[in-house]
């Protein structure tokens, strides 16, 4: 059995077509992504932007807002959002926005902060933070208050304030990581597709009615089940082989941050790549499979993980939202969504849900595949 | 019965509508060198795959060495060694790598298996190859590999199956004395093919078989003596004069004599079987004064005795 499978990886080692397909080919595509994300990923900074802010008599009553703007102003790192410009009236502060002096301004109304900006696309993506900022200001206004009749001093209340927003929106990404993340799931999801071809075509060489060398194999003076065994252990050796390189590459040249879950990845590589072999194995059953068609199948299914775009995404987003059900059936969708669940929750629920799926999955085709290829030893050649 | 290597009763298999084997019967004895002939599609791949188990079949029985074959018969299975009749092995091993990956289906022992495997590939004579790929290998090679690949174990049973289809002269040579070399060592051999000549050469008993069904069944002598077709003579005749009318028809005349046809100059003989046909032919040449130079006589060969036995079997059928 150990003889069967070592063969079987160095045949799999020397097989240059396959190695390109199922190793090389996520690695050219992440550094491509890598590439096309390197212009994005800047864009994706807060950059501080020329805000007004208007000094009216509410702006003295709000509690501790001043000193809160004072820190959405610090040159400190990570909190600088805006560099203020105060203005006696709100007239005054229109009248700045529309000049271009500024891409809008706060102002605020009835004891609540509001943030009034003109369309603006250079502004575009610290506004999202700014808008969170300022929701969390007035939530929390009244702990706040509390905390400055304690005698905390505002400044330090505004600092703490930032602060919780800026871990607040950490939080929806659990690290500091950019959305184009999104990209290298679905990345590794296909490459776990591509990886269907090895097992595919091992077992094609195994089975008796699928080729000579399956015919031959059947014929074989030790139990079936240990060259079975043997064949589809050293197809899910190279497969995992083939994902890790392609997480481990994602992760150390292009570069992407995968959450601090990065050890657990490693379990939903290996859940992927048995799903990724048995279905391979699943497909190698059907007659007349070729490469080809399993490279089609994986497209068709990484569509749906968004690995083309955002429109892609979008289409993905809109499956899973009206069809989860279907969505969920896609085990593309599954491993990507396995990587995902790790990077987005705090809480290690749902990617344990994620792997069960996938196991179970993986016990499925497993089980289509060797009912399959028991019938298949013993029918016409 | 310990002596009997492989027992075929009543095999029937059907591919749809088409009967590629028709009720067979054979019983092959160990030590045999057992010739399977038919031309191409009478269904003996087909045959040895019922046998081997890579086939179901819709009726009949099958064993070897005297239990019943099935496909999780290991036991049997390790006594068997097959070379089939495409070439089955992997592109991306060497030749040496090919053997062992093979032979480790059988014998799981890595130090007894690099002795068999240093056999192996002496006697199909691929040791100046062995870190080659099978891409670089030429078709008699490949032949050679595939063969080394089927018999590296050592097995009792030796099925080839057309080991010897599209391989030049020469290595069809080396393989047939292989074969020879093999059923020297005690293994039973079963040989299918579709060349009469390769069949007639290397085996101790022949089964013909045609459209899934078998024709005839015995050693060389034996089916050859089933059939009209004796001895043919030819004369080449050097008179000055071609031969008369009369003189044919005086040798058409003779006793075992089948057809006389003459073209100038040489005069073809078909006899029956008969001992004595060649002095009797000569003896009327002489005693009409003809003179004559070359003479050759060629016993019948298995291409007669399979047009015979077919002709016979298609004509039955246009009936
Ligand atoms: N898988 C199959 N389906 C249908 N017919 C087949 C199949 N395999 C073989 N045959 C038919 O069975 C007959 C016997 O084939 P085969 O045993 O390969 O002949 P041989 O080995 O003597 O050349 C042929 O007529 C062939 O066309
Ligand atoms: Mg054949």
């Amino acid at each position: 059995m150990l003889t069967i499978g070592s063969y079987q990886v160095l045949r799999l080692l020397r097989d240059k077509v396959l190695l390109v397909w199922t190793l090389a080919f996520p690695i050219i595509m992440s550094l491509i992504f890598m590439a096309a994300f390197s212009a994005l990923d800047d864009s994706y900074e807060a950059d501080p932007i020329e805000m007004g802010v208007v000094q009216d008599d509410a702006y003295e009553a709000a509690e501790g807002f001043d000193a809160f703007i004072a820190a959405l102003s610090s040159e400190q790192d990570g909190t600088h959002l805006i560099n203020t410009h105060r203005y006696a009236t709100a007239h005054e502060a229109e009248t700045a926005a529309k000049n271009g002096d500024t891409v809008g301004y706060i102002e605020v109304e009835d004891g609540t902060p509001v943030l009034r900006v003109l369309p603006n696309d250079s502004a575009a993506n610290t506004v999202p933070v700014l808008r969170a900022a300022l929701d969390s200001y007035e939530q929390t206004r009244a702990q706040y208050a509390a905390l400055a009749a304690q005698g905390a001093g505002p400044e330090q209340i505004a600092a703490m304030q930032v602060q919780h927003v800026s871990t607040q929106r950490a939080q929806i990404t659990e690290s500091p990581s950019s959305p184009t993340v999104r990209y290298y799931f679905a990345l590794l999801a296909f490459a776990c597709g591509m990886g269907m071809h090895i097992s595919m075509l091992a077992v094609q060489e195994v089975v008796a009615g699928s080729s000579p060398l399956g015919a031959r194999r059947t014929l074989a003076g030790i139990p079936r089940w240990k060259v079975l065994a043997g064949t589809l252990g050293a197809a899910w050796l190279g497969i995992l082989v083939c994902l890790l390189a392609a997480f481990w590459f994602i992760r150390l040249v292009v570069g992407v941050d995968f959450g601090a879950h990065t050890g657990m990845c490693h379990l939903a590589i290996g859940v992927s790549s048995l799903l990724s072999c048995t279905a391979g194995a699943a497909l190698g059953t059907v007659r007349g499979m070729r490469t080809g068609v399993v490279s089609g199948i994986t497209c068709l299914l990484s569509l749906f993980t968004g690995l083309y775009g955002t429109a892609a995404q979008e289409l993905a987003d809109t499956v899973q939202n009206s069809l989860p059900l279907l969505a969920q059936l896609n085990p593309l969708w599954q491993s990507a969504h396995c990587f995902f669940s790790l990077l987005y929750y705090d809480s290690l629920a749902p990617f344990a849900h994620s792997c069960a799926v996938m196991g179970a999955m993986a016990c499925l085709f497993l089980s289509i595949a060797l009912v399959r290829m028991r019938r298949m030893s013993h029918e016409h050649l | 019965m310990a002596d009997e290597a492989v027992s075929v009763e009543g095999l029937v298999k059907r591919y749809g509508e088409m009967v590629a084997v028709d009720n067979l019967s054979l019983r092959i004895e160990s030590g045999e060198i057992f010739g399977l002939l038919g031309p191409n599609g009478s269904g003996k791949t087909t045959t040895i795959n019922c046998v081997l188990q890579l086939l179901s079949y819709d009726r009949g029985e099958v064993a070897v060495f005297g239990r019943p074959m099935t496909a999780t018969s290991y036991e049997l299975k390790r006594r068997i060694g097959v070379v089939p009749q495409d070439v089955a092995v992997f592109d991306e091993l060497t030749v040496a790598e090919n053997i062992d990956a093979f032979c480790a289906l059988y014998v799981p022992d890595r130090r007894r298996r690099r002795a068999l495997v240093a056999e192996a590939i002496d006697f199909v004579d691929l040791g100046g190859f062995t870190k080659f790929r099978p891409r670089k290998l030429s078709g008699g090679l490949l032949r050679r590999l595939n063969i080394a690949c089927g018999i590296a174990h050592q097995p009792e049973l030796i099925i080839l199956d057309e080991p010897t289809v599209a391989v030049d002269p020469q290595s069809r040579n080396a393989i047939l004395d292989g074969i020879r070399g093999l059923n020297e060592r005690g293994a039973t051999v079963i040989y299918t093919s579709h060349y009469m000549e390769e069949v007639e050469q290397l085996c101790t008993r022949i089964m013909i078989m045609d459209a899934g069904r078998q024709l005839a069944i015995g050693t060389n002598d034996e089916l050859k003596s089933m059939i009209g077709t004796g001895e043919r003579i030819r004369v080449e005749i050097i008179g000055t004069e071609p031969l008369g009318e009369d003189v044919v028809e005086q040798l058409r005349r003779l006793g075992h004599v089948r057809t006389v046809d003459y073209e100038i100059p040489e005069l073809h003989v078909e006899c029956t079987s008969g001992a004595h046909n060649l002095s009797d032919v000569l003896g009327v040449l002489s005693g009409r004064g003809v003179a004559y130079g070359r003479v050759t006589s060629e016993p019948p060969t298995l291409n007669d005795v399979f047009l015979e036995i077919t002709g016979r079997a298609l004509r039955d059928e246009a009936a």
